[in-house]
């Protein structure tokens, strides 16, 4: 197949725009200094975007708002949930939630 | 930590997430196939941009015959969230020199952020933290570019109802749920998760920027509450 160049600067362009926004702070770290108050704030952006992307996934809410009753995937979430907080390992909690995952699917499917 | 272990224990903690990023380049990959772009095209985006959701869509706007510009802001859009992690994450790179940083800062997908930041949080003063980063990135970069051309070659050859992408909800499960520790942090969750779901209708994924700084919102507002 023959790339256009249409294709390319896609590409070149997603790449250079995704690497200025990772690398803007840490570039300029040290050069302007990053208000103590906005460090802190930031504190809670792991636990906050993790959970705005794991929430949607398991409730699969198309455009329109559709949560399934007979959601196999939200059961094995929710027990990972407490896997997860009694282990504090993500390779049980992966592992676990799959096995139980295959377990629902088994018996309902 | 020696820089040995601290590499070691980043690729350690991502090895579980890798069957969910195998899955979801190989998504990648099919939508790159059939977007009709070259092999090569497919490999050097899983290299050089390395990250997914921004990917899946540039693929899918090319494949619609959008123009550059259009499919440039989105990808803008979706990728804003990158800009809150390079700052979260800055304090603890600012001794590195510029290479390091630039090396570390294209690792800096959604997963390598938050295992960094929180294996930081508790040892905050070890010196070679930096080789953690690095370990994270490759343990999920090497899958990625592999997995993606792989898809591109191969199709869907999985089947899906092996329900291999369920692994990615599972290693954010993992990560998040022993990191909601006190009322701050659940207030964040709880309210970042709400959002997402009443914002998903939004176009270019704003959804999920709005959620995390309403979480982070809230998170702040009740320890404020709380010191008061």
């Amino acid at each position: 197949m023959e790339d256009t160049l249409t294709v390319w600067l896609v590409i070149a362009g997603t790449a250079v725009i995704t690497f200025c926004l990772r690398f803007s702070f840490i570039a300029l770290q040290g050069r302007i200094e990053i208000p103590q108050v906005v460090q802190r704030v930031l504190r809670y952006t792991p636990v906050a975007v993790l959970t705005a992307i794991v929430v949607p996934l398991l409730l699969n809410p198309k455009p329109g708002f559709t949560v399934a009753p007979d959601n196999l995937r939200l059961i094995a979430a929710v027990a990972a949930f407490f896997i997860a907080r009694a282990s504090r390992n993500i390779l049980f909690t992966v592992a676990g939630g799959m096995l139980l995952l295959w377990s629902l699917q088994a018996v309902f499917r | 930590m020696s820089p040995r272990s601290e590499f070691l224990a980043g690729i350690k903690h991502l090895l579980p997430s890798t069957p969910g990023i195998v899955m979801f380049s190989a998504v990648v990959g099919v939508a790159a196939a059939a977007a009709e772009v070259s092999v090569m095209a497919a490999a050097m985006m899983g290299l050089l941009v390395f990250a997914g959701s921004a990917q899946l869509v540039a693929v899918q706007m090319v494949a619609a015959g959008a123009p550059v510009l259009v499919i440039l802001f989105t990808v803008l859009v979706i990728n804003l969230r990158l800009v809150m992690y390079s700052i979260s994450v800055a304090p603890y790179f600012r001794h590195l020199p510029l290479k390091w940083k630039a090396l570390l800062a294209h690792m800096l997908t959604d997963q390598v952020y938050a295992f960094s930041v929180l294996h930081f949080e508790n040892r905050p003063d070890s010196p070679h933290k930096h080789w953690y980063t690095l370990g994270a990135g490759l343990t999920l970069g090497v899958p990625w570019v592999i997995a993606g051309v792989a898809g591109f070659l191969l199709g869907a050859s999985i089947p899906r109802s092996w329900s291999l992408d369920f692994t990615l909800a599972l290693t954010f499960i993992g990560l998040v749920a022993p990191a909601m520790k006190d009322r701050e942090s659940l207030a964040a969750a709880l309210t970042a998760g709400v959002v997402a779901v009443a914002a998903v209708a939004l176009p270019m994924r704003l959804g999920l920027i709005t959620a995390a700084l309403a979480g982070i919102a809230a998170g702040t507002w009740v320890e404020r509450w709380k010191t008061r």
